[in-house]
């Protein structure tokens, strides 16, 4: 049981020393500061979902205040218009920007 | 009688020469795109499960179905997480598929058999458990360190979730406002 304990620890901290070093590699981190694209949201309400579901709450939530929120978010939600599939345009148009944000409501 | 506690002091004796004599020789590959033979992978699974359970039973869990649970966690699992745990739409990266352990595949569900609430309340523990204090020896660190415990269960309450989402929904979901904006 020694044996098998004390080759436990050294596989153990031996392996460590291989995946301690990938699990701080910054690079898979996600940007920051992104805004939900919330035109899908219409589709999933006919979709069955079901508003008192917590998914649909916070999804609600999120996108009520994605699209009511100031002239400052609205441009940070253009910028990031184009990495999103689906943008069906409106996010090009240096104009509107209240149409096109309202859309998805 | 005593001839069979002699053997077996001998046996003793001779597994653990033998058990040393495999250690020092260094034929035992560390390298993690070399899996476990399935002794040591025995061991450390039961290692692990084992101590995992019974560290984490005496934990509560909050009640974790609200929308407000996920709009904490779904940003923070997006930030620090995904990159292991993959997210919906996404089967692999550059870390699940060099990290041994695999980091597993947190948008997959679990065994899909029945969800007592029972077995709920105790994958909540153990989740909670495992971010919070992390796995010796596996690339999963213990984000308690860093983190208090509420953010550690509104990850817990988004991961309970996180198997039915769609990409639009994960996205809505953790996408991380500016700071100031967005909370009321
Ligand atoms: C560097 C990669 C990495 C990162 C980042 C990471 N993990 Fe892990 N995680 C792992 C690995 C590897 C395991 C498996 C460890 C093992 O099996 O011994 C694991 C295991 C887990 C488990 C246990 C799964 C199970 O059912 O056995 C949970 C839950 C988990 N991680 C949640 C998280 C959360 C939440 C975060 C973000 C806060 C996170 N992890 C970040 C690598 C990572």
């Amino acid at each position: 049981m020694k044996t098998i304990s004390t080759a436990v620890w050294v596989l153990v901290s031996g392996i460590a020393f291989s995946a301690l070093a990938n699990a701080h590699d910054p690079s898979e981190h996600a940007a920051k500061g992104e805004s939900p694209d919330c035109s899908a949201m219409p589709d999933m309400h006919q979709a069955s979902m079901n508003a008192s579901d917590p998914v649909m709450q916070a999804m609600m939530k999120k996108c009520a205040e994605a699209m009511h929120g100031n002239a400052k978010d609205q441009k940070q939600d253009q910028k990031h218009g184009s990495a999103h599939k689906d943008d069906s345009g409106h996010h090009q148009t240096s104009g509107g920007h209240d149409d096109g944000d309202q859309h998805g409501h | 009688m005593l001839n069979i506690i002699r053997g077996m002091i001998l046996a003793g004796v001779i597994l653990l020469l033998a058990g040393f004599g495999v250690i020092y020789s260094g034929v035992y590959s560390v390298a993690a795109d070399t899996p476990h033979n399935p002794l040591t992978y025995w061991l450390l699974e039961t290692l692990r499960e084992r101590s995992i359970d019974r560290a984490s039973r005496p934990l509560d869990v909050p009640d974790l179905n609200s929308a407000d649970w996920l709009l904490a966690g779904g940003p923070d699992y997006n930030e620090m997480c995904a990159g292991c745990h993959l997210r919906p739409g996404k089967t692999y990266s550059d870390m699940s598929l060099g990290l041994y352990p695999v980091p597993p595949n947190l948008t997959a569900g679990l065994d899909e058999h029945e969800h007592a609430d029972d077995d709920k309340q105790s994958l909540a523990r153990r989740q909670f458990w495992i971010i919070k204090h992390g796995i010796k020896a596996s690339g999963m660190p213990a984000w308690g360190k860093t983190h208090d415990d509420q953010r550690i269960w509104a990850m817990v309450a988004f991961l309970q979730r996180l198997p039915e989402l769609t990409e639009e929904q994960y996205q809505i979901l953790t996408a991380r406002d500016k700071a100031g904006s967005g909370h009321h």
